[in-house]
């Protein structure tokens, strides 16, 4: 990350302090700040300003929201008899216009106090699995009998045992206690992103940057003429970045949104462009092509900081490889780390590790040369060929541009058209505009990466962001994942921030596998068998492909299951034993998204008799002989990592910052706004460049971007005449996952899952507004109310994700699902749920 | 649908006794008053107040039921700018002028006409405010019509008929009670389709409406009608006036609070 | 700024999401009872939330959050029985005093913005009072200070550099049913 100064949003104060928002500019502030009494210390007098006191019989606590948004909201809460009765945005230190408290968060509160909807006591199935039957048994009998299970398993081949923790509490102790655990025994844990569906981002941010997340702070779009908002629906889905994008759009810059649906987001927009669902390479492909045609791409960019110039062998289409002046076939230290998946970066091999042994033709010599870095070429030292063929040491080659371009080709504004579902002058349109931008922005979404060959849109689309010059420059980029601000290196000081040693040292190593091949282990015992499956974080059933398949197939092949978690939900019911798990307002916890550490801790008592993972897992090491790595109680834990002498901790007080705040700036953040890859640098590709010619994908014809059709085309064959609507999953407001459904308090929002068509395809089939309709595929079926809105393009129809079965008139809609082994997303890592590449139809029930 | 309960009771049956003692001051004017004083009469003219104080009564329950807090109900006549202060004050206007009338009459034995005509004017009052306080209602669509003043006070006439014909007993007051039932009736249809119409406008449905106009004031009229030819004796056929328009008219403004609130 | 206040709101329906975050943050942290919401969303060009108006492929989707407008002659405290229903001469806030309240609903009724809320608990009438509490004390109300759009801007409609004033003098902020006659303080952009 590069800290770049950009214009700075009108609630932005550069000094870093608080300021809660006052509409009596200044004077709240000093009267709320001295109220508390906290005049005497400023450092707490700052902090502390935007906080309501707390009324009589009222306490003031914190924590940080660890569900799977991303957002990682700062909470303040109130307490009053023991009961958290009001969730308010907790302030941000040096942002403090990034407050932020979703209605999800809040209304959270009045379910996790429900004890008809928590866990309340450890449980042990007495009926069928999914009966639903099951009676309270002690803390002691549930350890008893679960480790009797388990080390039967580990006895036998540790493998077999199973560690399955999802996002549902993504703080740090929460979400790895359970594999952490895993690494104690040796057992196997699953590598999540992929069977979640979110590693097609991954894999294809990996591709063309190196690693799995980068993005511009939202605050950079201030400089942005055109923000784009591509499958991603920020208001509903990252809410804490909105502000940013609202600023933006005053500040004159131009919003679009590209969604198969008009989200919420498309409600501040400018514009929404409907496209038809899977097709998001091609509408980018198509931009490239125009902008490519008319000659307006960045060349200048393309040669210095892209693998445009490096040339490609026409013999096998590698790149062309020199050691010492000579071609060689292959470079050894090229091939990228076995097993680094997943939560790891995907096949990330050391940045730039062989990136002089790649090769471009140098226009001032005439001749090749091994291609340097970025600056060296700003410098003029070498004008590199962006396109041509040439024969270096009796080798033909082309530049990878050149492929690239070929492969646009094919995507006239018509083709792009026909396949996207947007009019031929809406993508010419969006293409000037786009490149007439100057800047322009995209953020990326995991809505456009739900398919097939999921590594496509992300890959194709930070293409099309860098042959139009706009990475690495403000107000520019192709971002995912929420950009924030960044720390500053302390000179001298090599020593880690946080103390995780105690945490990383579990003996032996977990056996981490891609969750792609869960399934495949239960049912056919390959690669591993799973005797003992033990769910954390996770609602399983609800939110895995193809939950009929689960339920009648995968969970009957295993023999014992422990699910862990607050809520009963459609997992929990089909497990043998449910533990009840603390939920962020009842447990220690940290979060160290830079530039702040978040804590959590117990602000209410646990309800019931539920407990952190980190506790119940402390409780199963005494069984299991593995105490010796679970020797702190979760506090002594928080403690252990914040106590390192690193100056990011110079300022730090426990009682103050953990205690009465919940969060710290640290000392060595920056509060500014930040850029990735500013100058060409940052790529941790293998070649140290924007990488968007990926050796690893020959084999699959997939080398450069291209757009392939989805696994159910709804185009063509005999499954589009039997099922030919796109069904389509979405994440909205009311939910992250199934932990928020239905908060009391939401249902005055939506109290029951709809089903969204277009009139068209509703007179079509005879349906109405609110009509009972009957949704189905070979997989399953549902049934479901209809809205009927002209905001979804006809020929998709969709839901909200994260609606349990309760909530359904029949069925649940993710019986529809499916998860279909992709070779190519295998090989590069592994397949990532297609969550949207589904057909359906829809009748009147 | 209980939401609409206490208004529907309120409404109606305190419009039974306003609509009451309006009709029968029109019947003391219609009619002969001498053969009223003495054979309808018949020693028992407290029985016409007590029976309209009894509905008012009931009424005012309805009015406490609607209330969520029916204690407090006198804290509602704090606010003269108010129409249900104003509805407050009518209909005790209107309840102490028919307790006067239900002890004249007890002490005397029979009814002062002049203490009839001042319990219609109270009677009048109580409806046109009635209507007015609905008609109050801008963002009420069902209500805000100016149709909806009417839609009170001649629903009330209209039932007021009935109740007055069950209590008459002098031919002369019959057929004329009958005769201003009919012109009522009229009256009352017109009002009811202009409703109609008024609903067709804000696209809400008419069927209920349509119900008590045929129920209501067409059945009403008809059965005057064949009263007046003598096709009818005089107790059925004011019994049965009674019960067409007291349907007709809950049919009518059943439809009126549902689709105003429900 | 002026002595006697009048407080307002300014909406920017250019920027709400329809998330209700407003919605939810008042009803959670004034603890409103029961059924009763203070807040509520409604299409801003149609009549079925969430439906956007139009026709594919240029539907506008576009929302009006609701809530108490403290008009200058409101119709509820016009209409009130009891008195309950008042307006604070000093801020202009419009509340309800449950202690008085008959809870006969009619403020409901002839509220052009179905501001009152009955509290189906108290069995009173309840409604919005701008967060009077948090505005004595200069804070925002729980919607503005929650709204992840910044699209509620509060302040003091008599003090002609507050930002509302400012913002409605700018963008040409309108009143919703002016024609109801009852001179509301909160606009909308």
């Amino acid at each position: 990350m590069t800290e770049y100064k950009a214009a700075q949003p009108e609630f932005f104060m550069k000094d870093g302090k608080m300021n809660r928002r006052t509409f009596i500019k200044g004077v709240g502030a000093i009267t709320v700040a001295s109220a508390l009494g906290f005049a005497t210390n400023p450092s707490v007098a700052e902090a502390s300003k935007g906080e309501v006191p707390a009324g009589e019989g009222e306490k003031s606590v914190h924590a940080v929201c660890t569900v799977n948004c991303t957002s990682r909201c700062h909470l303040q809460g109130t307490v009053r008899d023991g009961k958290l009765i009001r969730v308010e945005p907790g302030d941000m230190p040096g942002r403090p216009g990034y407050a932020n408290a979703c209605l999800r968060s809040m209304s959270y509160i009045q379910r996790l106090q429900d004890e008809n909807a928590r866990v309340m006591y450890p449980m042990k199935r007495t009926g069928e699995r999914g009966s639903g039957e099951f009676e309270r048994i002690t803390w002691d009998e549930a350890i008893d009998l679960i480790a009797e299970k388990l080390n039967a398993v580990v006895e036998q081949d540790p493998k077999n045992a199973s560690f399955y923790s999802f996002t549902g509490d993504l703080g740090k102790m929460s979400w790895e206690a359970p594999t952490r655990f895993a690494g104690c025994l040796g057992a196997t844990t699953w590598d999540i992103e992929g069977i979640m569906g979110d590693h097609g981002a991954s894999m294809g941010m990996t591709m063309v940057f190196g690693t799995h997340r980068g993005a511009h702070d939202s605050r950079d779009y201030l400089n942005s003429k055109l923000l784009i908002c591509w499958g991603r629906n920020v208001a509903d889905t990252h809410t804490s970045e909105l502000r940013d994008y609202v600023a933006a759009r005053k500040n004159g810059a131009k919003v679009i949104v590209i969604d198969p649906r008009q989200c919420s987001t498309a409600a501040m927009a400018d514009e929404w462009i409907a496209i038809n669902p899977q097709t998001d390479p091609a509408l980018a492909l198509g931009m490239m092509n125009w902008i490519i045609e008319n000659d307006l791409h960045a060349k200048d960019k393309l040669v210095e900081e892209s693998v445009a110039p490096y040339l490609i062998r026409e013999d096998n289409g590698r790149y062309l490889r020199m050691v010492d002046g000579k071609v060689v076939d292959s470079i050894e230290e090229d091939s990228a780390e076995e097993g680094s998946i997943g939560t790891a970066p995907a096949a990330q091999g050391a940045a730039g590790a062989g990136a002089s042994s790649y090769v471009l033709w140098d226009e001032l010599t005439d001749g090749a040369v091994s291609a340097p870095d970025a600056a060296t070429i700003k410098s003029g030292a070498v004008r590199p060929a962006l396109s041509g063929t040439f024969t270096v040491d009796g080798v033909e080659c082309r530049t990878a541009f050149d492929h690239l371009v070929d492969s646009c080709k094919e995507y006239t504004l018509e083709r792009t058209s026909e396949i996207c579902g947007i009019p031929v002058e809406t993508i010419e349109r969006l293409s000037r505009e786009y490149i007439e931008a100057q800047p322009a922005a995209i953020r990326m979404g995991q809505g456009m990466q739900r398919v097939y060959h999921s590594y496509s849109p992300f890959r194709t689309v930070a293409t099309l962001a860098m042959v139009a010059g706009y990475i690495g420059v403000p107000g520019g980029g192709a971002s995912h994942a929420g950009g924030t601000a960044t720390n500053k290196p302390v000179a001298g000081y090599v020593g880690p921030v946080y103390d995780f040693t105690d945490w990383s040292d579990t003996g032996k190593q977990a056996n981490l596998l891609p969750s792609s091949q869960v399934y495949n282990a239960a049912v056919n015992r390959d690669p591993v068998g799973i005797d003992f499956m033990w769910i954390a974080n996770s609602n399983f059933i609800n939110m895995s492909p193809n939950s009929n398949y689960i339920i009648n197939t995968v969970l009957p092949a295993i023999d014992f299951i422990v699910t862990v978690d607050p809520w009963w939900t459609w997992t929990a019911k089909y497990s043998d034993v449910v533990l009840p798990a603390t939920t962020y307002w009842e447990h220690w916890d940290l979060i160290d998204r830079s530039p702040w550490a978040m804590f959590n801790q117990p602000s209410i008592q646990p309800m019931g008799e539920s407990k952190s993972d980190v506790e119940i897992m402390t409780m199963l090491a005494k069984k299991c002989g593995v105490e010796q790595y679970w020797d702190k109680t979760d506090e002594e834990w928080v403690r252990q990592f914040v106590g390192t002498d690193h100056p990011a901790w110079d300022d730090f007080d426990w009682d103050r910052d953990v205690v009465e705040q919940g969060i710290y700036g640290r000392s060595d953040a920056i509060y500014d706004s930040a850029i990735v890859y500013a100058d060409g640098t940052g790529y941790q590709t293998d070649t140290g460049k924007f990488e968007f010619y990926t050796e690893a994908m020959l084999e699959f014809n997939d080398e450069v971007p291209t757009w392939k059709p989805p696994l159910e085309d709804p185009r063509q064959g005999e499954l589009s005449e039997k099922y030919p609507l796109v069904f389509i999953q979405y994440h909205d407001r009311l939910n992250v996952h199934t932990q928020h459904i239905l908060n009391p308090a939401l249902e005055v929002v939506q109290d029951e899952p709809l089903l969204q068509m277009n009139p068209v395809d509703a007179a079509a089939r005879g349906l109405s507004h609110g009509d009972v309709v009957h949704v189905f595929n070979d997989r399953g079926d549902m049934k479901i109310r209809l809205f009927v809105t002209e905001g979804i393009i006809p020929g998709t129809v969709a839901t909200q994700s994260g609606w349990t079965p309760d909530y359904f008139i029949e069925g649940c809609y993710q019986n529809l699902s499916h998860l279909t082994i992709c070779d190519a997303e295998e090989a590069y890592s592994m397949t990532n749920s297609a969550f949207y590449d589904i057909l359906v139809e829809v009748e009147k029930a | 649908m209980l939401e609409i309960l206490p208004l529907l009771v309120f409404t109606t049956f305190g419009g039974i006794a306003a609509g009451a003692y309006v009709m029968n001051a029109f019947g003391l004017i219609a009619g002969s008053y001498e053969a009223k004083s003495s054979s309808d009469e018949d020693g028992r003219a407290w029985l016409f107040p007590l029976v309209c104080i009894a509905l008012l009564g009931v009424g005012l329950v309805g009015t406490l039921m609607h209330l969520g807090q029916p204690l407090r109900f006198i804290n509602g006549m704090m606010h003269p700018s108010s129409m249900i202060s104003q509805e407050s004050y009518w209909a005790i206007a209107f309840g102490v002028v028919m307790v006067v009338d239900l002890a004249l009459s007890k002490v005397k034995g029979s009814s002062f006409a002049a203490v009839r005509v001042i319990g219609a004017i109270a009677a009048c009052g109580l409806m046109v405010v009635t209507g007015l306080a609905y008609q109050a209602c801008a963002f009420i669509p069902a209500w805000s019509g100016v149709i909806t003043i009417p839609l009170f006070i001649v629903g009330d006439l209209a039932v007021g008929a009935g109740l007055c014909l069950v209590f008459a007993k002098s031919e002369g007051l019959v057929r004329a009670l009958h005769v201003g039932n009919i012109a009522v009736s009229f009256g009352w249809v017109a009002v009811v389709f202009g409703y109609a119409i008024h609903l067709v406008g804000i696209g809400a449905d008419v069927a209920l409406v349509a119900a008590g106009a045929v129920i209501g004031p067409v059945a009403a009229a008809v059965v005057s009608a064949l009263a007046l030819k003598g096709a009818l004796a005089d107790k059925p056929a004011s019994w049965a006036v009674l019960a067409c328009s007291a349907i007709g008219v809950l049919l009518v403004r059943g439809a009126f609070f549902a689709i105003g609130i429900l | 700024m002026a002595e006697t206040k009048r407080f307002g709101m300014v909406i920017d329906t250019r920027h709400c999401v329809g998330c209700q975050t407003c919605t939810i943050s008042c009803k959670i942290s004034n603890e409103v009872p029961g059924s009763a919401h203070w807040n509520h969303m409604e299409s801003l060009t149609g009549d079925v939330l969430y439906q956007p108006t139009g026709t594919f492929p240029h539907p506008v989707l576009g929302f009006r959050p609701m809530l108490c407008n403290h008009c200058d002659d409101p119709a509820c405290v016009r209409n009130c029985p009891s008195g309950a229903m008042q307006k604070d001469p000093e801020t202009g806030i419009v509340s309800v005093d449950q202690n008085v309240c008959i809870a006969c609903g009619y403020c409901d009724w002839v509220c052009p913005y179905g501001a009152p809320s009955m509290d189906d608990v108290n069995h009173a009438m309840s409604k919005c009072n701008f967060c009077a509490e948090r505005a004595a004390k200069g804070e925002e109300p729980f919607c503005v200070a929650s709204c992840p759009a910044n699209a509620r801007i509060f302040g003091d409609l008599n003090d002609p550099e507050s930002e509302v004033s400012k913002l409605i003098h700018e963008h040409h902020g309108e009143q919703y049913l002016p024609e109801a006659g009852t001179s509301p303080c909160v606009f909308y952009i």
